[in-house]
């Protein structure tokens, strides 16, 4: 469990503009947890702290009780938690695929046969077993992003959190990378934590967090927050399509379709249950 | 895209000189670009180039590669092997108002070019067959000695390996905000060269900016992935001498040794 308590971080140095205020949470093992917020809500920020990146200036962060503000712990800490951050081509250490994947394991001082077979294994989770040899730089952005995650998945870490990991793919890629997560989740049981602005990507998410001006708004199962239209425009984040579709519906020809479908599908049968 | 960054840039085919250790390649580029300050012209340095032409051919690499890498230095070339023609002095070939043309300087000119040609093409065999990791540890292990008398090899060799993987992004990066630049009629042909030197700071200083900011992203990532330096490193690949690559060194330094003597 990576544990939160009464988190304060600042960037400045007297502490006047907080980028995390008073932020208390714990994530549990296996779980999906998805954060979401407008763009300066401290979104990046909160990925930093749980490994280790940021210290806070008030308040602890607790990795499985190892605490991120002790040094000893930094180097079992980044294993435990592997972070992806946005741009795949600011993260690629090694013009060849396999060398890139290698660089974690490498760090964690494992022998060489061990890390063999962790580049191969990360490779194959990701379906890009084939590239080995390639340089970054003649892939697809969607395939650099995949080759940055099996570089986190080679050093086997429990959770991983990812930070707006299909902001720079286009919506076939997006999907590709979000299956290639949730499959991971249930089959290696590691806890997905994905910062977005994307509510398509998270609707399958165990919990949602909402942050605006470092603090949490919101925090509660995908299904009770993604219907609430007026609270996420609030929060300056775009409803799904679907619930946008319901409030307009509702609104303008005075339907009466419930908000809490998400699904399209539904959403087709509701309407034409209803006119 | 390939074709504009591919400088310096290791290029994944199947030969012998791939699979060789990296310590062999070093050593053996050292030893032929040593040889190629010191041997005489024409006759041994004629016998390098040909040397680097066999080894062009074993690489598998095509000669595009190797041609390119060349022309990225063909300005250099150009100017100082025209500065030798010009500033050496020695009996007169031409003589124009304020020009004069030497025969040595023709010759030191030629010798000069031959040379550098030869160093470029060296190195660029190394590059093309060693992945950049496997650079890295077979300098390090090359310069080891050194780092018992306190030099921080791991950090330097790790400093040149990176800049080596952004040099693709770079040039990327800089058509990209040229264009951009162009596109909001930012014109960099036409002009005075002073006033031309001046309009490239709206070029420079974005390039400048977005290079803080990955090497600061790139920071990050890699101490995300548990980066703390060489200490307690392990590597993928093993490095092993084996009887080819003693071989191959061997056969470097003969030649080039019956080339200087």
């Amino acid at each position: 469990m990576i544990r939160l308590k009464n988190i304060n971080y600042s960037y400045v140095h007297d502490n006047s503009q907080l980028a995390i205020k008073n932020l208390s949470l714990d994530i549990r093992e296996g779980e999906f947890l998805a954060v979401v917020g407008r763009n300066g809500s401290g979104k990046s920020t909160f990925t930093r702290l749980l490994n280790g990146l940021l210290l806070p200036d008030q308040g602890k962060v607790e990795v499985d009780g190892l605490d991120t503000a002790d040094l000893q712990n930094l180097s079992i800490i980044r294993k435990k938690v592997g972070l992806l951050l946005p741009v795949p081509d600011n993260q690629l250490v090694s013009n060849v695929v396999e060398e890139d994947v290698a660089f974690g394991p490498e760090n964690l001082g494992l022998p060489a046969d061990e890390i063999r077979r962790r580049v191969d294994a990360a490779l194959k989770m990701v379906s890009m077993e084939d590239y080995v040899k390639h340089p970054p730089y003649l892939l697809s952005g969607g395939q650099k992003q995949k080759i940055c995650i099996a570089g986190i998945l080679a050093m086997k870490p429990k959770y991983m959190v990812l930070d707006e990991p299909a902001a720079m793919l286009d919506p076939q890629g997006r999907r590709e990378i979000m299956e290639t997560l949730l499959h991971l989740q249930e089959s290696e049981g590691i806890s997905l934590i994905i910062v977005t602005n994307c509510l398509e990507e998270i609707v399958r998410a165990d919990r949602i967090v909402v942050l605006d001006e470092g603090e949490i708004k919101a925090e509660c199962p995908a299904k009770q927050i993604l219907p609430k239209h007026d609270f996420l425009i609030e929060m300056g984040i775009e409803p799904l399509e679907t619930t946008t579709l319901i409030h307009l519906l509702n609104e303008t020809c005075g339907l009466k379709i419930s908000e809490d479908i998400l699904d399209i599908d539904e959403l087709v049968e509701e309407i034409c249950r209803s006119v | 895209m390939y074709h504009d960054i591919s400088l310096g840039q290791y290029i994944p085919v199947q030969s012998t000189l791939h699979k060789l250790d990296p310590r062999s390649k070093i050593a053996a580029t050292s030893i032929l670009v040593m040889a190629a300050f010191m041997a005489d012209f024409p006759e041994q340095v004629s016998l390098l180039l040909l040397l680097v032409a066999v080894l062009i051919w074993v690489s598998r690499v095509s000669l595009r590669d190797y041609l390119k890498a060349l022309r990225s230095f063909l300005f250099i070339i150009i100017i100082t092997a025209l500065m030798q023609m010009f500033f050496t002095g020695g009996e007169n070939l031409l003589n124009l108002r304020f020009i004069t043309v030497s025969f040595e300087g023709v010759l030191a000119a030629a010798s000069f070019t031959v040379r550098f040609v030869i160093i470029l093409l060296a190195v660029r065999i190394l590059t093309a067959t060693t992945t950049p990791m496997a650079m890295t540890r077979g300098l390090e292990k090359v310069l080891e000695p050194f780092k018992r008398m306190g030099f921080p090899v791991h950090e330097l060799v790790m400093i040149m390996t990176i800049s080596l993987r952004f040099i693709p992004l770079y040039i990327e990066e800089a058509g990209r905000i040229r264009k951009a630049q162009i596109c909001r009629g930012a014109d960099y042909r036409e002009g005075p060269l002073v006033k031309r030197a001046i309009k490239l700071t709206s070029f420079l200083v974005p390039l400048f900016r977005i290079s803080f900011q990955r090497a600061g992203d790139l920071a990050q990532a890699m101490e995300a992935r548990a980066y703390r330096g060489g200490e307690g490193r392990t590597h993928l690949y093993r490095l092993q001498m084996r009887l080819i690559d003693y071989l191959y060194i061997l056969l470097i330094a003969a030649i080039s040794v019956i080339g200087l003597y």
